[in-house]
C-alpha cells in the first residue's frame, strides 16, 4: 500500500504539520471569536460611525480572498511597516482578522434572533442592558448560533491551508514537501485530504456534543 | 404614586397618546380599558420607559422616569410588569426565572431568592414546577411565573399588559385569581385587559380610552353602568 508507506515514511513532517495546523485553527478560533463578538456589538450599536466601520470592515473582508489577505498582512507588514513578521504569526493575523469578519455576523443574526420581549422582561425587572446581554441575550443566542458557528470552524480549519502560500509549515506544506520528495503527485493528496478531514469532522462532532447539551430546555 | 402629565407619544407619523394626564394613587387598581390601537399598552409601557414619550413628564413615587437617564435601573426595580406573551427566560428554570433578577440587582443574596421564590411559588401552587424549563408549562402556568417573577423584585406597582389575552380560555381564571388576590393584597396596580368583568370586580377605577385620548375615567361601578361619552357607550355595548 503506497499510502500507508508513504505516510510512516514521511509521519515526521505530517505530525510537524498537523501541530502547526490545530495551533493555527485553535489560536484563530479563539482571537478571531472574540473580535467577531466585539464587532457584532459595535455593528448593533446606536453609535453611527462605529456601525459603519465595523460594517466596512466585515463587508471588506467578505468581499475578498483570503489567499489575498494572506499575502496583504505578510508582504505589507514589511512593505508598509518595515516589519519582519513570522510567517506563523502573519497567518494568525491573517487567518483571526478574516474569520472575526464571519463570526461577527453569525453573532449578530444570532442576537437579533432572540425576541425583543426577552429584552424587554429583563430591562423591566431593573437588570441593566449589559446584565441583560450577558445573563438572558447572549446565551439563548449562542443556543440559536452553534450550528452555524460550527460550520465557520469547519471552514476556518480548511482555509489555514492558503497558510503555505507564505511559507508556514502547516499539514498542506507538508503534503507538499512529500509530493517532491517522493516523486507522486496523488497518493500524498489523498493522505492529505483524510488528514484534515479528520480534523473537520472530530471538530464537528464536538460541536454536536455542545448543541445537544444546550438543549436540554427544550 | 405615579402621576403622568401631558405625555405624547409618536410612532413615525401617528399620533398614539395625545396629551395624556393620569394619576394613580397608592394601593389603587385602575383598569385601563378600550379597543384595539387605541393607546393603553403603550400608555402603560411608557410608564415602565420601554417606549420612550416624546413629551411630557411620568413621575413614579416622585421621580421623574422622562429624565432618569441610568437611574431607570433602579426605578424600574420597584416596578412590576407582565406582558402578553409571558416572556420568560426560557434558557432557565422556573426557579433561576425567577431569581435572576433578585440576585443580579444585589436586593437578595441567592438563598433569601430562592426561599422568596419558593414562597411565592407556594401561592401560586406551581411549587412542583420549580426545576422545569418554560418550554413544558402550559400559558396559564407561564403566566403565574411569570407574575411571580415580578413579584420577587418585591415591587411598589405591578403593571399588567393584556397579562391574559393571549392565553386558552380555560386558563384565564388562574390568572385572573393571582391578580385579584394581588389587588387584595394592597398592590397599587395599572391593569390593561379586555375582561370587562374582572375589572368592574376588581379595579377601584376605570380609564376608557380611544383613539390616544381618554376618553372617560370614573369608577369601576359608575362607568359601566353609567357611561357618559357616546363613544364609551359605544364600545360598552359591543363588549358587554
Amino acid at each position: 500500500m503506497k499510502i500507508l508507506e508513504l505516510l510512516v515514511e514521511y509521519r515526521y513532517y505530517y505530525i510537524e504539520g498537523i501541530k502547526i495546523t490545530i495551533m493555527l485553527s485553535f489560536f484563530s478560533l479563539i482571537i478571531g471569536t472574540t473580535l467577531g463578538g466585539i464587532l457584532s456589538l459595535l455593528r448593533l450599536s446606536k453609535f453611527k460611525p462605529l456601525k459603519a466601520v465595523s460594517t466596512a470592515y466585515i463587508e471588506l473582508i467578505r468581499g475578498t480572498p483570503m489567499m489575498v489577505q494572506i499575502a496583504l498582512v505578510f508582504f505589507g507588514s514589511y512593505a508598509l511597516l518595515d516589519l519582519d513578521l513570522d510567517r506563523f504569526i502573519a497567518a494568525l493575523i491573517a487567518v483571526s482578522l478574516n474569520s472575526a469578519a464571519y463570526v461577527a455576523e453569525i453573532i449578530r443574526s444570532g442576537i437579533q434572533s432572540v425576541d425583543k420581549g426577552q429584552w424587554e422582561a429583563s430591562r423591566s425587572l431593573g437588570l441593566s442592558s449589559s446584565q441583560t446581554m450577558r445573563h438572558v441575550i447572549l446565551p439563548q443566542a449562542v443556543k440559536n448560533i452553534l450550528p452555524a458557528l460550527g460550520n465557520e470552524f469547519v471552514t476556518l480549519i480548511k482555509e489555514t491551508a492558503v497558510a503555505s502560500t507564505i511559507g508556514v509549515l502547516d499539514l498542506m506544506h507538508a503534503s507538499k514537501i512529500v509530493q517532491s520528495s517522493s516523486y507522486t503527485a496523488f497518493d500524498p493528496l489523498v493522505i492529505v485530504a483524510a488528514l484534515y478531514f479528520v480534523i473537520t469532522f472530530s471538530l464537528s462532532k464536538l460541536v454536536g456534543l455542545l448543541e445537544r447539551r444546550l438543549s436540554h430546555s427544550d | 404614586m405615579i402621576r403622568i402629565e401631558n405625555l405624547n407619544k409618536y410612532f413615525g407619523d401617528k399620533h398614539v397618546l395625545k396629551n395624556i394626564n393620569l394619576q394613580i394613587k397608592e394601593g389603587e387598581v385602575l383598569a385601563l380599558i378600550g379597543p384595539s390601537g387605541s393607546g393603553k399598552s403603550t400608555l402603560i409601557r411608557c410608564i415602565d420607559y420601554l417606549e420612550e414619550p416624546d413629551s411630557g413628564d411620568i413621575y413614579v413615587d416622585g421621580q421623574n422616569i422622562v429624565k432618569a437617564g441610568k437611574e431607570i435601573d433602579k426605578i424600574r426595580q420597584n416596578i412590576g410588569m407582565v406582558f402578553q406573551h409571558f416572556n420568560l427566560f426560557p434558557h432557565k428554570t422556573v426557579l433561576e426565572n425567577i431569581t435572576l433578577a433578585p440576585v443580579l440587582t444585589g436586593r437578595m443574596t441567592q438563598k433569601e431568592a430562592e426561599e422568596k421564590a419558593i414562597e411565592l411559588l407556594k401561592t401560586m401552587d406551581l411549587l412542583d414546577k420549580k426545576d422545569a424549563y418554560p418550554a413544558s408549562l402550559s400559558g396559564g402556568q407561564k403566566q403565574r411565573i411569570a407574575i411571580a417573577r415580578s413579584l420577587a423584585m418585591e415591587p411598589k406597582i405591578m403593571l399588567f399588559d393584556e397579562a391574559t389575552s393571549a392565553l386558552d380560555p380555560e386558563m384565564v381564571g388562574e390568572v385572573l385569581k393571582v391578580m385579584q388576590d394581588l389587588a387584595k393584597s394592597g398592590m397599587t396596580m395599572i391593569v390593561v385587559t379586555h375582561e370587562m368583568a374582572f375589572a368592574k370586580e376588581v379595579a377601584d377605577r376605570v380609564v376608557f380610552m380611544a383613539d390616544g385620548e381618554i376618553v372617560e375615567e370614573n369608577t369601576a361601578v359608575e362607568l359601566f353602568e353609567n357611561p357618559k361619552h357616546p363613544r364609551t357607550i359605544e364600545f360598552l355595548s359591543k363588549v358587554l
